[in-house]
């Protein structure tokens, strides 16, 4: 198990994180500050690459569900891609799926921004 | 749920300092622990979180906080042990924190949860919900004592 970390891609008007490890109740402030620096600059339309994800507590899950709300008032979203059959169940079985848009791939989700790139 | 009479397989005492940064610690010992006993992997990552949450919620609530640098060697921070027994795994919580009225914890939906604005509160639904039975027993000799139970099958 790794620690987390986060990476931050721009393509376009695109922003993608690329999620590494475990964001658990030590880790997700940093998540929760890239986010809202990303709302802070005006950056609304997220995608959430989590291949590398291998654990999310349910204070990170709640921060992504309000970044979503908060983008989805702008005209964004932020979409989750690459989920492991691990944390999709955890996201299924709190019924999350419904609120958070999940995606196979990142192209996946790219398309149904229809990323103006 | 008494524990007193199961048939114990295998057993692993973890003594943790009151750190969100030893979540990390405890998480793997359970998955390692699910794995050994034969816990599908679902099944696993459900009490995985469970620990996890009731962890945190014991350094968040029950302790106030984590301790700092200058208090850390006196805490006594949190002592887990990981129980496989023949039909089950049993993890133990243990704080000498002041504790709380378990009842008394607000239990809130995750429908409830998207709802509500500050997006905080859903550990105690899945600490209930993604086990098979939860116990805690406050002031213990041994301290404030929650116990969460999984069954194999």
């Amino acid at each position: 198990m790794r620690e987390c970390s986060i990476q931050l891609e721009e393509k376009g008007d695109l922003n993608i994180l690329r999620l590494d490890g475990s964001l658990d109740a030590y880790s997700f402030p940093r998540l929760e500050s890239t986010l809202g620096h990303l709302q802070e600059s005006g950056k609304h339309r997220v995608i959430l690459d989590c291949t590398a994800l291998e654990y999310v507590s349910s204070a990170a899950l709640g921060a992504l569900i309000g970044f979503a709300r908060r983008a989805r008032e702008k005209g964004g979203d932020l979409k989750l891609t690459n989920l492991s059959p691990k944390i999709y169940n955890i996201v299924e079985l709190l019924g999350f799926n419904k609120i958070l848009e999940v995606c196979d791939t990142a192209a996946e989700a790219e398309a149904k921004f229809g990323a103006r790139a | 749920m008494d524990t007193s009479n199961l048939v114990v397989r295998g057993y692993v005492t973890l003594h943790v300092p009151c750190r969100f940064s030893y979540l990390r610690i405890i998480r793997q010992s359970v998955m390692d622990l699910c794995a050994r006993a034969g816990l599908s992997e679902f099944k696993a990552a459900q009490m995985e979180m469970a620990v996890d949450e009731a962890c945190a919620n014991i350094i968040e609530h029950s302790y106030g906080g984590e301790a700092d640098d200058e208090k850390e060697p006196r805490h006594p921070g949190i002592r887990v042990n990981l129980m496989h027994c023949a039909d089950r795994i049993v993890v133990e919580m243990l704080d000498r924190g002041k504790g709380f009225v378990f009842e008394q914890q607000q239990v809130i939906e995750p429908q409830e949860y998207v709802e509500s604005q500050n997006q905080r509160g859903l550990g105690m639904f899945i600490i209930k919900s993604f086990v098979d039975d939860v116990s805690y027993e406050p002031g213990t000799r041994a301290g404030n004592c929650l116990r969460l139970t999984k069954m194999l099958r």
